[in-house]
């Protein structure tokens, strides 16, 4: 008998023999209400909330102001690589910079983003009330640069914001699953030392996101 | 066989004196207590009155699922193997550990990174891929440090909870041959440059499973230091692991429990990454897994699921809080306990799985105290199911237990016996209060009983045998009702 057989038949087996229990649990009903308040309380709170995690958010106009944003922590940070995934919102913000910094395409080999200062991608949306980024990597082919360089940077447009985890899980079941989806909320974190926190170890240990409130001005496509 | 790997439950007695007779060791036990739980008050007074429906629906929905379990095993199958998960079911360690190293030789597999499972340390994969000659490295940095030592983990969350930072600055020199500085952030990066290397030579990865989702046939892991990421996009075979009962019905259900346990295990909002896996990459030129596995092991579990009360140890979603509040734990933390799954829902999870035989000190180790039963986010009546386990290890264990259990039977049954002939009869009754009212007099006064009762001179050092006074209740209501009922 295959296993499968065999687990099969003892579970219906143990759950048939139950007595009293004849399944008269009902699943209970999540929905819960969003976040109250405006649009300026949702960003409020979506900034709040990475901070807390020791991430940064950047509050910028456009794609022009996220170019100028970029360009200074570059400087900041001494950066001298940078890999960019296919996403057109980083490819709209990295165009702008470009030139005076190496950057890695994704479809590059692994070791060249692994030896990348900074990643660059997009995002499939942001939650409000855990400060947290979902992302899809097959969006963007942004699954190494935002994960092996030690700085990641994620470029958004307001409106992908939502409120709840619940928000955001409802918009995972109106499609297609992606292969994978990530939810990171703040930089990479330990505390396996005697729960001394440690903020950078496998993953990013700086995360920004740089928030654009109007991304309309698309009007490249480089 | 169901087993627990390294399981050596049945020296709990001496491995527990051994631990509490260890200062460094109950040190950083306190410690990280107190830390933890004072995250966790922190993180959960946030969503203050929310906390308690939000447990009873978490246990709804994992008891539910457990009553059908068959069905939502099937479910997720048929969903998962429509995503391009292949599909394996082991019933048991051995066979679970066969199936994972077949996978691994198919892919050619030298060397094997894998992120935090507990249900790997269960099944002791790590030996039997390193007997077949491939190198494992554990990518979580408490793991990695109970790996580098020969250990196992001595917390489901915390692996390496019952280490200081100076042992495990020793350790890291000692491994490494280098000096290192002594601080946990210079540590955390050469850990870090070392993994690195190990992430990038890896052909395979593997990982355990927070949930599988039945409905779409997705799976999701937590963690926070992005090993996990990396185990799960660097190799070109990713093989997860996942006890059966780690089973959702729903992905709505994702939203409740991972507002859970992040707050209940570590304090945290959320664990800063949540990874959920529907299947490998989708065309060639993408990052990721070509293959990837889902390997369901039972190892035990469905025995737990015909008597209603003990199934619900399957509903533990492995947050670690009981561990963290328990006063027990706190005294010898979880090498004492001898199975990879310590503390209190260890006590009833090991003995369950790897038979009574293997554990039965264990349901004895608790006060019942019950505070676990009163932080677990899905309710599991630990204490409850304690007893239920010591019943029957007494009533009907006989050669199942060890020799320490079968000494403590011997001993106490005896006298619980006398106990309950003395309180079901009056005049026995009366007479035993004579007695010991008799026998607590000499003891306030002598020390004579010390000889015989060694834990009595002990406690005595520093306490004085209160005296009774004024005879007993019965003597004083008569005295107070003049006789009268």
């Amino acid at each position: 008998m295959n296993d499968r057989k065999a687990i099969l038949d003892a579970v219906y087996k143990a759950l048939e023999s139950t007595e009293g229990s004849k399944k008269e649990l009902a699943l209970p009903d999540l929905s819960r209400p969003g976040l109250v308040g405006t649009h300026e309380d949702l960003v409020g709170r979506f900034i709040e909330e990475v901070e807390a995690v020791s991430g940064r958010v950047h509050r910028l106009a456009n794609i022009d102001s996220a170019a100028r944003q970029l360009e200074s922590l570059i400087r900041a940070e001494k950066t001298e690589s940078l890999a960019v995934s296919r996403h057109p919102l980083a490819r709209a913000v990295s165009s702008r910079v470009l030139g005076r910094h190496l950057v890695i395409d994704p479809e590059d080999n692994r070791d060249a983003i692994a030896d990348a200062d900074m990643g660059l991608t997009g995002v499939r949306l942001a939650i409000a009330e855990h400060g947290t980024l979902m992302l899809a990597p097959e969006d963007d082919h942004g699954r190494l640069a935002a994960l092996l360089p030690p700085h990641h940077v994620a470029v958004m447009a307001e409106s992908e914001l939502v409120g709840t985890l619940a928000e955001a899980i409802e918009h995972l079941e109106s499609g297609p699953q992606p292969a994978t989806i990530t939810f990171v909320s703040g930089p990479s974190r330990t505390a396996d030392i005697e729960q001394t926190l440690v903020i950078g170890i496998h993953g990013p240990a700086i995360l920004d996101i740089l928030l654009i409130e109007d991304t309309k001005e698309e009007n490249h496509q480089s | 066989m169901n087993t627990i790997h390294n399981i050596r439950s049945s020296h709990f007695k001496s491995d527990a004196s051994e631990a509490i007779a260890n200062v460094e060791l109950r040190g950083a036990l306190a410690r990280a207590q107190e830390k933890s739980n004072t995250k966790r008050d922190g993180a959960i007074q946030r969503i203050a009155g929310d906390w308690e429906s939000m447990r009873e629906q978490a246990r709804t929905i994992k008891a539910w699922t457990l009553e059908n379990l068959g069905e939502q095993l099937e479910l997720f199958e048929r969903n998962a193997v429509r995503n391009g998960i292949q599909v394996h079911w082991a019933r048991d360690a051995e066979s679970a550990c066969n199936l994972i190293h077949e996978i691994c030789a198919d892919a050619g597999a030298r060397s094997v990174i894998k992120s935090k499972s507990m249900v790997t340390e269960e099944i002791g994969l790590n030996h039997v891929l390193e007997a077949a000659g491939m190198e494992v490295v554990e990518s979580d940095l408490g793991e990695w440090i109970v790996q580098i030592a020969g250990e196992t983990p001595s917390h489901i969350v915390a692996p390496a909870i019952h280490h200081t930072r100076e042992s495990i600055h020793r350790l890291f020199e000692k491994t490494l041959g280098r000096s290192i500085p002594n601080d946990a952030e210079s540590m955390t990066m050469v850990a870090r440059d070392v993994l690195r290397k190990a992430f990038l030579r890896a052909d395979v990865g593997i990982t355990g499973v927070n949930y599988l989702v039945a409905e779409t046939g997705s799976f999701l892991v937590l963690e926070n230091e992005g090993n996990q990421r990396l185990t799960t996009s660097l190799p070109k075979v990713h093989i997860a692991v996942s006890g059966i009962e780690k089973i959702v019905p729903r992905l709505a259900d994702l939203d409740l429990f991972l507002r859970m346990i992040g707050r209940s295990g570590t304090g945290q909002v959320v664990t800063t990454y949540q990874n959920l896996f529907c299947g490998p990459r989708r065309s060639p030129d993408e990052d990721g897994p070509r293959d990837m596995h889902m390997v369901l092991v039972d190892n035990g579990r469905t025995g737990l699921l015909a008597s209603e009360s003990r199934r619900q140890t399957l509903q533990c979603i492995r947050c670690g809080a009981c561990l963290n509040i328990c006063p027990v734990y706190r005294q010898i933390g979880g090498h004492a306990y001898g199975s990879v799954y310590p503390g209190p829902i260890g006590s009833i999870f090991t003995p369950q799985v790897a038979g009574l035989h293997e554990a039965s000190q264990l349901p004895f180790a608790s006060s019942l105290c019950g505070a676990c039963k009163d932080v677990c986010p899905v309710k599991i009546d630990i204490p409850g199911v304690l007893l239920d386990l010591r019943q029957e290890i007494t009533e009907h264990g006989e050669g199942q237990r060890d020799q320490d259990t079968e000494l403590k039977i011997r001993r106490e049954s005896p006298a619980f016996r006398r106990w309950s002939s003395v309180m079901q009869s009056p005049g026995r009754y009366r007479m035993g209060g004579v007695l010991v009212r008799a026998l607590a007099h000499i003891a306030s006064h002598t020390s004579v009983f010390d000889r015989f009762i060694p834990p009595l001179a002990a406690w005595r050092t520093t306490r004085s045998v209160p005296r009774p006074e004024g005879g007993s209740f019965r003597a004083r209501w008569r005295r107070r009702t003049g006789g009268k009922r």
